[in-house]
């Protein structure tokens, strides 16, 4: 018994900076998830159910949380299972009352489908396709750098002013291209020069360096979609 | 807020919003690329405080009380009135003491010692270096004179501290040519400051002396030497005020001879010349065999030795010699010393000899 707490231990520990680890932990421990769930929604859960996908998420935030001085690794991951489906629930039940688009009309069609849609499917999903074609390849570009959309998750800026030094270092990038040049040739973010231009601290740029790989990225050539999505910032970011 | 789908995991999605921020979410079927509006964003871990952090925050709890505890009892021994002690010279000066003995406040209700105090502080110093400094500011105004006498009063919450105090007080106080009486407080009365000089008395008559007893034999005065202080008239005017009972030696009476005169007188009485006038009036010196009769009253001070150093006047006497102290003199000694008989070969009317002793009316 003691040993197989040390082997999760271990690997959770391992699961906090390796994603593929924590992905194998995650399908490793998929009867755990399903039975928590299970135990909360008082059935057995549908492999594409929201509460099942919440189960995971949780148990996800239960690896990058951990640490030995909270005890039992499974005993926490349980906790914090139930509390995340029952916050799923209450924000549900606010909900409640108001007609589901998905809710069936009939046996086969939902209540979605007998309103007009105005957008057009086609359109949607080959904007959906070209999107998932830049981010794939900014993934592969990103690479070279040594980072993963994870890590920039990790190294993102949560507080609003921080966010805001990291905008004003990439707007200044924007408006000078030769250092978005020298980024792409040298593969290393000009912290000195950005910090110098942008009047910001280095110290909050490099606390944020992979963060900045990400965005300085999609702002040269070949994402046009992706600047789009961010693209209020963007433009934000150069008025001030 | 709209969020872009940029990557898929198993348990999670990573998605970022239109403000550049890349977030963990529930992956909900998500497909790469999929722009979603409500996701279920993933909490960022809490900072919990962990047990190193509990032990340092009870640590630095502890640190916290010890230093409260340490700076009420500091506070406690520096700055609490454990002893009192009250100079109670003219100035009337007052120290309040910690229980370490330092000074940490003088006040006096005097104008003189608010003055003093003024000009010195003394405040942390231990009581006998105060005491010590307080003196000599007396005795360079001239409050205070060497052989002054100055009484201290003390009280305390702890014995040890008193006899302390007082100890010091008597050793130190005594090295400034001050002389120094230490009482507890409870004795305090009155302020009282006394010199060298001593007071004047009452004369007999005010305090209604007993009378010389006449079967009282005064103490045989060393030879040579004078009486000691006769006790002053019941009825006259006091010739001097009570004297002190100090020495008999007048330097400027005449001394008594220690043998009598080699003629067949009857010896002289040993007893000196000092005669203060007894109740009844000067007596003179018996011849031998004559009866003696009391003298008559003296006339004044003239009836007193002429040596005698009578201070003046009629203050209230605070010792007066015995009443029962009998002056020597010619009258007592003859009782004392009967006469002898005349020798048979003197002739009877043949004057008697009289013995070398000072009459008392000398200088009548």
């Amino acid at each position: 018994m003691d040993s197989d707490a040390q082997q999760i231990i271990t690997r959770v520990y391992q699961a906090k900076t390796d994603n593929e680890a924590a992905d194998a932990l995650i399908a490793d421990y998929m009867p755990f998830i399903k039975s928590e769930t299970a135990k909360i929604m008082k059935q057995q859960p549908d492999q594409s159910s929201d509460e099942l996908s919440i189960a995971m998420l949780a148990f996800y935030e239960s690896i990058r949380s951990y640490s030995r001085l909270r005890g039992s690794f499974l005993r926490f991951a349980s906790l914090q299972i139930k509390n995340r489906l029952i916050d799923y629930y209450r924000k549900e039940k606010r909900n409640r009352g108001r007609i589901s688009l998905n809710a069936a009309t009939e046996e086969t069609t939902e209540l979605l489908d007998t309103l007009q849609d105005t957008h057009d499917a086609y359109e949607e999903m080959a904007v959906r396709d070209a999107t998932r074609q830049e981010i794939r390849e900014l993934s592969l570009q990103m690479e070279v750098f040594g980072v993963s959309m994870s890590d920039i998750a990790e190294n993102s800026p949560k507080q609003h002013r921080t966010l805001e030094i990291c905008q004003d270092a990439i707007s200044y990038a924007r408006s000078h291209p030769e250092i978005l040049e020298d980024f792409l040739r040298t593969k290393r973010v000009p912290l000195a020069k950005l910090a110098e231009g942008a009047g910001v601290e280095r110290k909050t740029l490099e606390r944020h360096r992979r963060y900045l790989v990400a965005v300085l990225l999609i702002c040269t050539n070949g994402y046009e979609i992706l600047r789009g999505h961010i693209m209020q910032v963007l433009k934000r970011g150069s008025q001030s | 807020m709209k969020y872009l789908v940029t990557e898929c995991h198993e348990g999670y999605a990573v998605l970022m919003d239109e403000a550049s921020r890349f977030v963990f979410a529930a992956n909900l079927r998500y497909e790469v690329g999929q722009t979603v509006t409500d996701p279920i964003l993933m909490e960022e871990p809490k900072t919990h405080i962990t047990r190193s952090t509990a032990v340092r925050i009870t640590a630095a709890a502890a640190c916290l009380l010890l230093l409260s505890a340490a700076g009420f009892r500091y506070y406690l021994r520096s700055w609490r009135t454990e002893s009192v002690v009250l100079m109670n010279s003219e100035l009337q000066i007052e120290m309040q003491l910690n229980s370490r003995g330092q000074v940490i406040r003088l006040k006096s209700d005097t104008e003189d010692g608010q003055a003093l105090l003024k000009e010195y502080s003394g405040k942390r110093k231990p009581q006998i270096d105060v005491v010590n400094d307080l003196l000599k500011l007396q005795k360079d105004k001239g409050i205070l004179s060497d052989g002054d006498t100055v009484n201290f009063y003390i009280t305390s919450e702890n014995e040890n501290d008193y006899r302390i105090y007082k100890t010091e007080l008597e050793q130190a106080v005594p090295k400034m040519q001050i002389n120094v009486s230490v009482q507890d407080m409870d004795s305090y009365t009155q302020p009282a400051v006394t010199t060298a000089a001593p007071a004047q008395t009452e004369p007999a008559q005010e305090t209604a002396p007993v009378p010389p007893h006449e079967d009282h034999q005064p103490p045989a005065p060393p030879s040579g030497a004078d009486p000691p202080a006769a006790p002053p008239l019941a009825d006259g005017p006091a010739e001097h005020a009570a004297d002190p009972p100090a020495p008999p030696v007048r330097p400027d009476e005449p001394k008594e001879p220690a043998e009598p005169p080699a003629h067949s007188e009857p010896p002289a009485p040993a007893t000196p010349p000092a005669v203060s006038e007894p109740a009844d009036g000067p007596v003179p010196p018996p011849a031998p065999g004559e009866h003696v009769e009391p003298p008559a009253p003296a006339d004044g001070p003239a009836a007193e030795p002429p040596a005698r150093h009578d201070p003046p006047a009629p203050a209230e006497p605070t010792q007066h010699p015995e009443p029962n102290q009998q002056p020597v003199g010619p009258a007592l000694h003859a009782e004392a010393v009967k006469p002898e008989a005349a020798p048979a070969d003197a002739p009877a009317d043949a004057p008697h000899p009289v013995p070398d002793v000072q009459p008392i009316h000398a200088d009548a």
